[in-house]
């Protein structure tokens, strides 16, 4: 994807609201641009919430064809906020869709709510990038933390979405989601206890 | 400060959003309080751990074709709407500019001119209602209100006056002494009027 001449990383440095003109311009290249640059952010924060890559696939292209049907009209100030709200949207609708009489939030009696029973099971850690046993063990205890505190842990940590932006997609205040995010981190830390430590005695 | 508090500020500040006033706050509390600061290490920690681990290769190549193809499509679709949206536009521009115009040259003249005329005829009337012999007096009473009349509803249509005020009619004498100047309306040809004798 893009030209072969220009540096890998130029699109990096190019603004969002510079590709996105470009876009309104004619040019499907600044498109393709825009798409390689928000790729990892936005494919990982898809796929670690349906645990599905088939899924993840789907959404994405999904994602993007809503974002060229209303580019023309696109005015807001974080582009990547918008594909993450974008995606939040079609992932909760998908819940929906698949369970529309029960609550996704209900909870089982172990704890755990059907958003979680609602993932399928094709998501090999293999797939992750840096596929050794600490990602591994991480990439699965953030599968296990509840849709809400997984969504606003991803947001975060992967899409580097502000908090307040994170309130406003998830219709929740401020401090419900700062909250949100010191439960997550309450969860993981005893998972990564052995490797934190290790790696604050570097 | 809390434990609650301080871990909030700790998230807020990792991701921009603290306040400066705030970030002086904290910074203080980091320094006085050792679980705080070992709480903001963590989560440096395994927000740098996990966004490595959590990152994945994908989506798959058709559905980068797919997406660049509808991009593709969007393009090519608003430029095809682009070339009769301007014709709509430029039309629409010059049509309201032609009403305009026409508006203007239709309602600009307001009927002045004609009142003008009209005042003029009737400033007319009254020197000839001046040379009748029948009624003199009553004649020139009638005569000074009806030029006064005629005098100020041109004044009204912002025409100026150059009256000889030497002239003057006296109400007692039956005869005109003295011819009245004509009246002189600014920026049009009087040779014409000062030409004429009243008697």
């Amino acid at each position: 994807m893009g030209d072969g001449a220009c540096p890998v990383r130029q699109y990096m440095q190019e603004t969002d609201s510079e590709l996105l003109k470009e876009y309104r311009s004619g040019s499907v290249d600044a498109l393709e641009r825009l798409v390689e640059k928000h790729r990892r952010m936005l494919y990982g924060y898809i796929v670690n919430m349906t645990g599905s890559q088939t899924d993840a696939d789907d959404i994405f292209q999904e994602v993007w064809i809503r974002v060229i049907r209303k580019i023309a009209s696109y005015h807001h100030r974080n582009f990547g906020g918008w594909l993450v709200r974008i995606a939040h949207n079609i992932v909760i609708d998908g819940a929906r869709k698949r369970k529309p009489d029960v609550s996704i939030d209900r909870e089982d009696g172990e704890g755990r709510s059907v958003a979680m029973t609602l993932v399928a099971d094709d998501f090999e850690p293999s797939h992750l990038v840096e596929a050794g046993e600490l990602g591994t063990r991480i990439a699965c205890a953030v599968r296990e933390l509840p849709e809400e505190q997984r969504e606003v842990f991803l947001m975060r940590v992967q899409a580097d979405l502000p908090f307040k932006e994170i309130a406003r997609i998830q219709k929740a205040s401020i401090n419900t989601v700062l909250a949100r995010m010191q439960y997550a981190l309450g969860k993981l830390r005893p998972l990564l206890r052995d490797d934190y430590d290790a790696l604050a005695r570097r | 400060m809390n434990d609650d508090e301080l871990q909030k500020m700790i998230l807020l500040e990792q991701s921009g959003e603290l306040s400066e006033t705030r970030m002086h706050d904290l910074k203080e509390a980091l320094s006085l309080n050792p679980d705080a600061s070992a709480y903001r290490d963590a989560l440096v920690l395994v927000a740098d751990k996990a966004r490595d681990s959590l990152d994945t290769d994908g989506p798959s190549p058709e559905v980068i074709t797919a997406i660049k193809e509808a991009g593709e499509a969007r393009v090519a679709q608003r430029r095809t709407l682009f070339f009769p949206r301007v014709a709509i536009h430029a039309f629409a521009y010059a049509a309201v500019l032609a009403i305009m115009i026409g508006g203007w040259f239709l309602f600009a003249n307001d009927g002045r001119s004609e009142r003008i005329l009209e005042i003029r005829g009737l400033m007319a009337a009254v020197n000839v209602e001046e040379l009748s012999q029948e009624d003199p007096v009553s004649g020139q009473e009638d005569d000074r209100e009806l030029r006064a009349l005629a005098r100020q509803l041109l004044i009204m249509e912002g025409l100026y006056f150059d009256d000889d005020t030497s002239a003057e009619f006296s109400d007692e004498s039956l005869t005109i002494d003295a011819a009245p100047s004509p009246t002189v309306l600014r920026g049009r040809n009087t040779d014409a009027r000062r030409a004429r004798r009243y008697v």
